[in-house]
C-alpha cells in the first residue's frame, strides 16, 4: 500500500517569560523535531512576540512559530504529546490540510486594539519607576 | 404544543427589504478560509466577541460553516478572543 502522506499546519505558541534564549531553544527544538520527523517541511513562519487574545496561564504575551509540513499520520499525534509535555508552550493548534499548501510568510497583522494596549503596557512601565522615586 | 391560537392571528402582510446580500467569500472566490486571517474574520464577530448569524455576516451556508471553524480554531491560538467586555 502506498504510504500516506498528509498536509498538517501546526501553530504553536512558546512563553516569553523564560527570557529570549529559552524561547529561541523551544522554538529550534520542536522545529528540529518537525524536521526530522516530517517528509518535507513546506515552510517554517516566525511570527514573533505577540499579544495574546486572553492571557493564557497568566501570561499576556507569547511567541508564534507555524509551521507547514508534510507528514505520515502518526507524527501529528506524537507532536501534540510532545507540545503538552513541554511547560514552555503555552498553546498548539494542529490543523491537517485539505490542499497542498505553498510557503508563503502571512504574518497576521496585530490589531489595533492590541497596540493601543501594549503602548499602555509600556507607558505603565514608564510611569512607575516615576512614581517609586 | 397549542398551535390553533397563532392561526387565529391576522395575517401580517409580508414585507421585508428585498436587498440581496451576497456572500463575500463567493464573490471574491476565496476557497480556504484561514484562521490565521484575524483582520478577515474579525469582521465576522460582534464587539462581545460573538459570531455573527448568517442573517448579518450575509455569507452563505457553506462559508458561514467555515467561518465558524476558523473563528473557533483562531480562538484556540489565541488570535481572537472568546469573550470581550
Amino acid at each position: 500500500m502506498e504510504k500516506i502522506n498528509n498536509y498538517y499546519e501546526s501553530l504553536f505558541i512558546v512563553d516569553v517569560a523564560n527570557g529570549e534564549e529559552a524561547t529561541k531553544a523551544s522554538v529550534e527544538k520542536f522545529v528540529g523535531i518537525i524536521n526530522a520527523n516530517a517528509e518535507t517541511v513546506v515552510e517554517v513562519a516566525e511570527w514573533g512576540k505577540r499579544r495574546l487574545a486572553y492571557p493564557i496561564n497568566d501570561r499576556p504575551e507569547g511567541y508564534y512559530v507555524v509551521v507547514t509540513f508534510q507528514a505520515a499520520p502518526e507524527f501529528p499525534a506524537e507532536l501534540e504529546r510532545l507540545f503538552n509535555i513541554d511547560e514552555a508552550i503555552l498553546r498548539s493548534v494542529l490543523i491537517r490540510l485539505d490542499f497542498v499548501p505553498t510557503a508563503k510568510a502571512t504574518v497576521v497583522e496585530e490589531a489595533p486594539v492590541a497596540e493601543v494596549a501594549v503602548e499602555a503596557a509600556v507607558e505603565a512601565e514608564v510611569e512607575a519607576p516615576a512614581d517609586a522615586e | 404544543m397549542d398551535r390553533t391560537e397563532n392561526t387565529a392571528r391576522p395575517a401580517r402582510p409580508f414585507v421585508r427589504n428585498k436587498r440581496k446580500k451576497v456572500c463575500i467569500f463567493c464573490a471574491d472566490k476565496i476557497a480556504y478560509i484561514d484562521y490565521k486571517d484575524t483582520k478577515r474574520l474579525s469582521k465576522f464577530i460582534s464587539e462581545r466577541g460573538k459570531i455573527h448569524p448568517r442573517r448579518i455576516s450575509g455569507a452563505c451556508a457553506k462559508h458561514q460553516r467555515e467561518v465558524n471553524i476558523a473563528i473557533k480554531r483562531a480562538r484556540q491560538a489565541a488570535l481572537l478572543p472568546f469573550i470581550c467586555d
